[in-house]
């Protein structure tokens, strides 16, 4: 049988839009984690299917090894998205901020190829944060 | 008028100002120019009206290259040619797609798009298109939805149906009814026969299937037999060139090109699937220049292809809710009957779902919870490949005539820029919030294989055009380098191929090459262009 992509995919369909859907879409409580994440970007405040996010967390930590590490991928976020001066001023404005960088990732084509899926790279970094979480 | 063959006595010489070899979308438009002039005018086909088992045989060949459907299915040899089944999509060739690129090895055409234009304007009447306008700006709000995209990465390409127009039927009568043109019908030409020195045409050597032979004796012939047989005819006519017609630098049948297509990816509709009608359906459109029947589709913006160093290419846009064989057979079957008509091949469309039962179940399934997708695939220009070539085979048909071997070869940048062209479409989708989007597997790896490719049966390049003898057949009229009054029509003249579908170009070159013969056949005859 051929032509079966669509339903073969490692990162399931569901998985994959659930969790991106929800990355942009979902409030941000900023509080403080010195050991990895800024409260604010703390994965499971943005992303509600945790479980999807995180095998495309992993898949994006296998393509890029160096990001493997929670307080440099938070330092990515923060630099591309100035996600650290929006944390404190409220979840809206955050949520913004990475819908904005999610865009310029696409216009730019800064984006990765997991599973055959387009991702803009906030999104696979938020995403890896989940998987290092 | 339109003759057949046999109503010639046998052996007999016909003579004619003007011989065209084929009776196709070029060789039609080519008689159809020139009627009603004092200059003698034989359109000469293989075929009859309808067409015929043993004539559409003569087509049959080798396949030793790239999969391809056989030869004899690939192009149909009767009155019409293959616009007998052609769906009358048309878009001109871009600018760009003239240019020498340096990226793009063998390119370069001596003719630019400007050079062109007033022909096309007439091809598209030959189509019996709307108005030569294909920039969408100029369409306003009469084309609604089409995607604002980043231009320095991807433009919407529009193109427009045409009936399609059947130029054997559409044509006939006309051609029947002037006085200056004969149409012979079930007549082949077997070999063109030059001089001693090769330097002009003397006479065409005809054979029917039937037996019957004879001659025509043209002052000037213009070879408009298809991209494949050009090269046929010109290799097969090796009597006084060992090599063939036009072929002292061996370039008869090289660089043969196709439009390599095919589903690459699958995307997860953010919004509904009708908001992109534009890009998937024939939209019918009334602006300040007109109407016409469109579809637009995302394309590679020139601005990106010299900037990456990629070919031309655009993207078609569909939608469904499966794309399996199995699903796909099922769905022809049920509009088939819906309209009242038994499915053609349904033994063949039976196999095929029972062989994709899985398929089938995920296609009905999705249909019933109305899930669809949209799913993309390429029209991408094919690189010209000189070991991407036609040549003769030892086997001989009916006539004698020695069958084609088509070693069809795609090139690592045609399959880099079908990948690029879609990871664009892909993030400006996304950008865009109109869905996510999935590539297939194939198109990911960083090889030359395509997966189910879909071939369009556009043969192109194998009588390239140049002013250069030694890197093309024909110059910048069509005509063979080196043979004074022999002439190629057809796509087999395009030294690149573009992403656009040949047809309305074909169209637009036999209109110029008319316009051409026009001035040069009065410079022969002395006079003027007649009634």
């Amino acid at each position: 049988m051929r032509d079966m992509q669509p339903f073969r995919s490692a990162v399931p369909r569901r998985w994959l839009l659930a969790a991106l859907a929800t990355v942009l879409a979902s409030p941000a409580v900023p509080w403080a984690d010195r050991r990895g994440a800024p409260r604010h970007l703390r994965p499971e405040r943005l992303l509600s299917d945790l479980g999807g996010a995180r095998a495309i967390g992993r898949q994006y930590l296998a393509l890029a090894p160096q990001e493997a590490a929670p307080g440099l991928l938070a330092r990515c976020l923060d630099a591309g998205t100035g996600a650290g001066a929006c944390g404190d001023a409220g979840p809206e404005r955050l949520r913004r901020a990475l819908d904005e960088q999610r865009r310029r990732d696409f216009a730019a084509g800064d984006t990765v190829v997991i599973d055959g899926w387009i991702l803009a790279r906030t999104e696979a970094r938020l995403c890896a944060l989940a998987a290092l979480g | 008028m339109i003759r057949d063959f046999h109503e010639h006595a046998d052996g007999a010489t016909i003579e004619a100002d003007l011989c065209i070899v084929g009776a196709g979308a070029a060789g039609i438009t080519l008689a159809h120019e020139l009627r009603n002039s004092r200059r003698r005018v034989l359109l000469v086909e293989s075929g009859g009206l309808d067409a015929d088992a043993a004539t559409q045989e003569l087509y049959a060949g080798e396949n030793v290259g790239m999969p391809y459907p056989p030869l004899d299915t690939a192009r149909l040899r009767f009155f019409g040619g293959t616009t007998n089944h052609w769906d009358g999509h048309c878009a001109p060739l871009d600018a760009i797609d003239f240019e020498k690129r340096r990226w793009v090895p063998h390119s370069g055409w001596p003719l630019t798009r400007a050079d062109l234009a007033p022909a096309y304007e007439r091809a598209q009447v030959m189509c019996e298109l709307g108005p030569c306008e294909y920039r969408p700006e100029r369409w306003g709000d009469a084309l609604p939805g089409l995607i604002d995209f980043e231009s320095r990465r991807l433009v919407n390409r529009l193109w427009q149906f045409g009936p399609p127009t059947r130029f054997g039927r559409h044509y006939r009568d006309a051609l029947n009814d002037a006085a200056n043109v004969e149409v012979l019908l079930n007549a082949n030409v077997v070999e063109i026969v030059v001089n001693d020195e090769a330097t002009a045409v003397r006479k065409l050597r005809l054979r029917s299937l039937e037996g019957r032979s004879g001659a025509i004796r043209p002052r000037t012939v213009v070879v408009a037999c298809g991209g494949i047989e050009n090269a046929r005819l010109l290799l097969a006519s090796d009597r006084v060139m060992k090599n063939g017609l036009g072929n002292a630098n061996d370039l008869v049948g090289r660089f043969f090109q196709e439009h390599p297509h095919a589903i690459f990816a699958f995307a997860v509709p953010a919004v509904p699937i009708d908001r992109l009608g534009v890009y998937y359906g024939n939209f019918a459109a009334r602006g300040e220049a007109g109407a016409a029947v469109f579809q637009a589709k995302p394309g590679l913006s020139e601005d990106i292809q010299r900037r990456e160093g990629l070919l031309n290419c655009c993207i078609d846009v569909g939608w469904g809710y499966q794309r399996s064989p199995g699903y796909l057979k099922f769905r022809a079957v049920a509009k088939s009957l819906a309209q009242g008509r038994m499915p053609r091949d349904l033994g063949h469309a039976v196999l095929t779902m029972a062989g994709d039962l899985g398929g089938l179940a995920e296609g009905l399934y999705r249909r019933a919870r109305d899930q669809n997708v949209f799913w993309f695939a390429c029209s991408v220009e094919q690189a010209p490949n000189p070991d991407s070539r036609v040549t003769l085979a030892a086997e001989r048909d009916a006539l004698g005539l020695p069958r084609v071997r088509l070693d069809w070869r795609l090139s690592p940048l045609d399959k880099i820029t079908a990948r690029r062209a879609c990871r664009l479409v892909g993030e400006e989708f996304a950008r865009l919030g109109l869905g996510r989007m999935r590539l297939d597997d194939w198109l990911l790896a960083d090889d030359t294989t395509w997966q189910d490719m879909d071939v369009r049966y556009h043969h192109m390049g194998t009588t390239r055009m140049s002013d250069d003898p030694k890197r093309g057949v024909v110059d910048r009229h069509c005509r063979v380098h080196g043979i004074d009054n022999l002439y190629v029509a057809g796509s087999s003249v395009f030294p690149t191929s573009g992403y656009a579908n040949p047809t309305l170009t074909i169209v637009a070159m036999a209109v110029r090459l008319a316009d051409h013969l026009t001035d040069r056949l009065a410079d022969r005859l002395g006079g003027g262009n007649g009634g």
